[in-house]
């Protein structure tokens, strides 16, 4: 990605700058070459072994590659495995793993869930800086009948276990709450309040870098009333590590 | 045992004849130090295209207006050869209900809450990949794939959690280029005219995008 960007950036200039090819050399006795990155494409060639073929890019999980002849199209990564380089070892495969992610790593995700009985929605982006501590910026928006809330947070969640696949975790935050009533009804005013929040969770590591995420928040609104707000949440998604 | 003989008579020879040995003494560094380069090759080496970003224009059928015409813009990211994750982003401007139409000098909306913007992140499956013949020698990558998520719609001045269905064709150009169709049901809740009524907002686009 960043290449073909870098290719653009450099085409534009005078310099060309060529994405970097490997060369393999294939261990099995034949590798098949497919017409399309996808299971279903047809065999149209196949590459004996001792051959070298050169490889271009990856897309999900097929490589695109060049054979000897010069015809163009694309294995599986499985098969891939089964390569020697230049150096004479197998060409490493990278499966990600839970213990890939205990070093400092990034998340990004999405969630559904209900808030104060509505149906909410939150998008957000974190960085676990330690195995137990991460930081998490969300963005959650709840469009009910009477009001639509939107809500910017910023929480610290500490992972109890973190090395655990399935791992629990405590969290704290602040944030901004917008409540924007509806137009149909009378007009009121659109109210911006700070928000203090709390709650516990549950990370679940399904497989490479795919988390399912559940959680309860409590919220307690700021208000400038006597009486201070107070909702929860229940929420649930999909997060993406890297 | 024959190469451990040969091998001793040809170095006394050598060393009997000291105007050849330094001949011999090049040819020797020669071989030993070959100067190829031997990489290694991790898989993360591969220059790897799994984002696509894309541009789209098409018609919205908004439920009780009119047809206007949709731009929007779209990044997905795919997972594995059937699954892509997606965010999308569009606008469209409505025109006026058949009740304004009809009624006059009435207006239900006002010019900003006329515009209909939608975001939304969906998870898309290829039901059935293939290729397209275009003549005897051309052959290109398609998908038929199913569409489905959840977002939210500001439209008449508020926002509404919105559900997505649809369907979709993909045609790779290229390796990398590519042509979409897609046919997409956004269903919402409006209650401008009264009461709470689901609406049903039918989107026909065709967009461009590129693998990067």
């Amino acid at each position: 990605m960043i290449r073909r960007f870098l290719l653009l950036l450099a085409l534009c200039g005078s310099g060309v700058v060529w994405a970097e090819e490997w060369r393999v050399q294939i261990a099995d006795p034949y590798i098949d070459i497919h017409t399309g990155p996808g299971r279903g494409y047809p065999v149209f060639h196949v590459v004996e072994e001792g051959a070298w073929i050169t490889l271009i890019k990856r897309r999900t999980q097929w490589i695109k590659v060049r054979t000897p002849r010069g015809q163009i199209g694309w294995v599986h990564r499985q098969q891939l495995a089964r390569t020697l380089d230049e150096s004479g070892s197998y060409v490493a495969l990278e499966e990600r793993t839970l213990a890939d992610f205990f070093r400092p790593h990034g998340e990004v995700g999405v969630m559904i869930g209900e808030l104060d009985n509505i149906t909410s929605l939150t998008v957000h982006g974190g960085y676990a800086f330690t195995e137990n501590l991460q930081l998490d910026l969300m963005w959650t928006e709840a469009a009910g009948s009477f009001a639509s809330t939107r809500l910017i947070n910023l929480g610290l969640q500490h992972h109890l276990y973190p090395r655990w696949r399935i791992s629990p975790y405590v969290l704290i935050g602040v944030g901004d709450v917008r409540v924007e009533p509806r137009t149909v009804l009378v007009k009121s005013d659109i109210r911006s309040d700070r928000g203090v929040h709390a709650g516990i969770g549950l990370r679940v590591y399904l497989t490479r870098e795919f988390l399912l995420r559940t959680e309860y928040r409590n919220y307690v609104v700021l208000t400038t009333d006597n009486n201070n707000d107070e909702f929860e949440e229940w929420r649930t998604g999909f997060s993406v590590l890297f | 045992m024959a190469n451990r003989i040969q091998r001793t008579v040809l170095s006394v020879i050598m060393l009997s004849l000291p105007a050849l040995s330094p001949a011999a003494e090049q040819d020797d560094s020669a071989l030993i130090d070959p100067r190829i380069e031997r990489r290694q090759i991790r898989e993360s080496q591969i220059d790897s295209e799994n984002i696509e970003l894309g541009l789209y224009a098409g018609l919205l059928a908004v439920d009780n207006f009119n047809t206007p015409p949709l731009v929007g813009a779209r990044a997905a990211w795919h997972v594995s050869e059937d699954i892509f994750f997606e965010l999308s982003l569009a606008q469209a401007k409505t025109g006026e209900t058949s009740f304004e139409k009809l009624g006059g000098g009435v207006r239900l909306l006002s010019g900003d809450e006329r515009l209909f913007r939608y975001y939304n992140l969906s998870v898309g499956y290829t039901i059935l990949p293939g290729e397209a013949f275009a003549g005897r020698n051309r052959a290109y990558s398609t998908g038929l794939y199913l569409l489905a998520g959840a977002g939210s719609t500001d439209f008449a001045g508020d926002s509404h959690f919105t559900l997505n269905a649809g369907l979709g064709y993909r045609l790779l150009l290229t390796d990398w280029l590519n042509l979409r169709m897609e046919m997409r049901n956004h269903m919402f809740e409006l209650d401008l005219f009264g009461s709470d009524e689901v609406t049903n907002n039918l989107e026909w686009s065709f967009g461009i995008g590129g693998f990067f």
